[in-house]
């Protein structure tokens, strides 16, 4: 038996729809260690969404657009809210799943410095296991993320801890994966790197999600993280300075052919105020109104279509009765 | 603030690693003195005799928060033996009197050595033996000392800083690339026209031979502690 863990609860998998693969609802990038010039009178470039209603409103947009759930990847240590989250889960009918894990070392707790692997990684499966925050509400996904063009330092110490929970509690283990080190990295990602970190720590390829491929993508880098096992995840739907959608819906299309369909996920990673809907941005609906019509354009099917949006997620979320 | 796009750098090959705790790395620290930093000097004092000179505070207000990173920048490369460097925007009296680029000419960005505003700030003042070059040009490597003086230290890998961002940072750094040193832009310890600019700057330069890191990143490679 295998199940899917909301904030509401388990689920069965079966009864996941369309699913959002990486999203944050509530972030507050303020409660991070902050380096570099600092813009007086600017936040706006910051990762903060701090406000329920909104949130509401446009969750509700996307579920009128026939999304069922969403995966927010927010942690502990910059603004994971687990109750609020239910309450928007509620509101909405959106099955929202949380994540466990850590953000680059900007954003690392202080216990990452204090504590072994193991005990980061018991804390994690704690998480998963019993609830999370004080809250009783478990979490369903895992993370790791990489901030430098190799995997090392702190946020080696951590995806280490991130592999050990994945092997222990069955879920599975989303990736950040480039960002601004991104034309230091062969390939455009970190994903290779954390693969054999995440396999020489005994996790199955298929259990990880190369996530942010879209940022810098080589269509033979994704081809090779695919027969490894991976996901890919295009999750930055409609961030057109990271690159096109022109370019994204090719990828996918190649991908699609070359019998990959089956590794394919797809988001938008909002996280900023100016990337909603309320405040003039394209919204979490852009991947629904926008994205899906223009791979159908290029000529995405429906069934391919349906493995991206829900059989995948399905099947990356499933967490295996131990 | 949105960030450009720049497609052309997918293409690229990724940038080598830099190990600078192994030697052979240099800090130049570009045009920081009183014709650039002080704002009744220099840039300011051109600015105010236009009647504009609110048009450079976003200038001084980054410029501000980089002589803090710098003092720190500069603080842990002598800590660890790296050969410190100043430019100055200074005429060259070797080549006759107050001799300036035909560019700095039309400019006015440049200033006599035996003016106030050719002095160093308190703060960030060389140190005895430390390298100081006068130049006029917008890369540094534009007068030829600078290139002679990096030879004579065996230096491989250039650590930049100073102003500005958008002038003679960036095109120091893409002179220096195409030179073949490994370049380590501090992007904290720059300050741009705009912070606009500082943006794309810094988001624009990095690839090839070129990347972009803050002063604790640097801090911590000189360490050897990362990448």
């Amino acid at each position: 038996m295998s199940h899917i863990q909301t904030v509401a609860g388990p689920i069965e998998p079966e009864a996941l729809g369309i699913t959002y693969m990486h999203e944050h609802i509530l972030c507050d990038q303020r409660r991070c260690r902050q380096e570099g010039l600092q813009r007086p009178r600017s936040a706006e470039g910051l990762m903060v969404l701090d406000d329920v209603a909104v949130a509401v409103e446009e969750l509700t947009d996307i579920r009128r657009l026939g999304a069922d759930a969403i995966v927010e990847v927010t942690m502990q240590a910059w603004g994971r809210d687990l109750t609020s989250l239910r309450r928007i889960s509620e509101a909405t009918g959106l099955k929202i799943i949380a994540t466990s894990g850590f953000y680059v070392e900007l954003c690392h707790p202080m216990i990452i410095a204090d504590q072994s692997i193991d005990e980061l990684a018991d804390g994690l499966v704690t998480e998963i296991t019993e609830g999370a925050d004080g809250t009783g509400i478990r979490t369903g996904l895992l993370k790791a993320a990489v901030s430098r063009p190799v995997v090392e330092g702190p946020e080696k110490k951590c995806a280490r801890a991130v592999a050990r929970a994945a092997r222990r509690t069955g879920a599975a283990i989303t990736t950040h994966t480039s960002g601004a080190i991104r034309f230091e990295i062969p390939g455009g990602n970190i994903g290779w790197q954390l693969l054999d970190l995440f396999e020489a720590e005994g996790v199955d390829p298929r259990r990880v999600i190369v996530g942010h491929v879209d940022e810098n993508a080589d269509l033979r880098n994704l081809q090779a993280l695919c027969r490894r096992g991976a996901f890919v995840q295009f999750d930055v739907i409609g961030k057109h300075h990271w690159m096109l959608d022109e370019t994204r819906a090719g990828l996918i299309v190649a991908l699609v052919a070359a019998g990959f369909v089956d590794h394919l996920l797809l988001s938008t990673d909002r996280a900023r105020r100016s990337e909603l809907r309320h405040y003039g941005g394209l919204g979490y609906a852009y991947l629904l109104s926008r994205f899906v019509p223009m791979l159908r354009e290029a000529g995405v099917g429906d069934e391919a279509m349906r493995r991206m949006l829900v059989e995948n997620p399905r099947r990356a979320l499933s967490i295996q009765a131990s | 603030m949105s960030q450009p796009r720049v497609p052309f750098k997918n293409l690229s090959g990724p940038v080598p690693p830099f190990p600078l705790a192994r030697g052979g790395a240099a800090l130049l620290i570009l045009d920081v003195h009183r014709f650039t930093a002080d704002p009744s000097a220099g840039y300011g004092r051109l600015a105010a005799e236009r009647g504009i000179q609110h048009e450079l505070a976003e200038y001084y207000e980054q410029l501000q928060q980089a002589l803090s990173h710098l003092e720190r920048l500069v603080q842990g490369c002598r800590q660890h033996g790296v050969p410190v460097l100043f430019t100055r925007l200074v005429a060259d009296r070797r080549r006759g009197d107050d001799w300036v680029s035909p560019q700095a000419r039309v400019t006015g960005f440049w200033t006599s050595g035996d003016s106030p505003e050719a002095a160093f700030l308190p703060r960030l003042t060389p140190a005895p033996g430390e390298d100081v070059i006068d130049k006029t040009a917008i890369s540094a490597l534009g007068a030829p000392e600078t290139e002679a003086a990096l030879g004579r230290r065996g230096v491989r890998y250039l650590i930049l800083a100073g102003v500005s961002a958008n002038g003679a940072v960036e095109h120091t750094a893409r002179d220096a690339g195409d030179r073949g040193y490994g370049v380590v832009i501090v992007s904290d310890a720059c300050a741009a026209d705009t912070w606009a600019l500082h943006t794309h700057v810094m988001t624009t330069l990095a690839g090839g031979l070129i990347r972009v890191r803050n002063t604790q990143a640097v801090l911590e490679m000189l360490d050897g502690a990362r990448t």
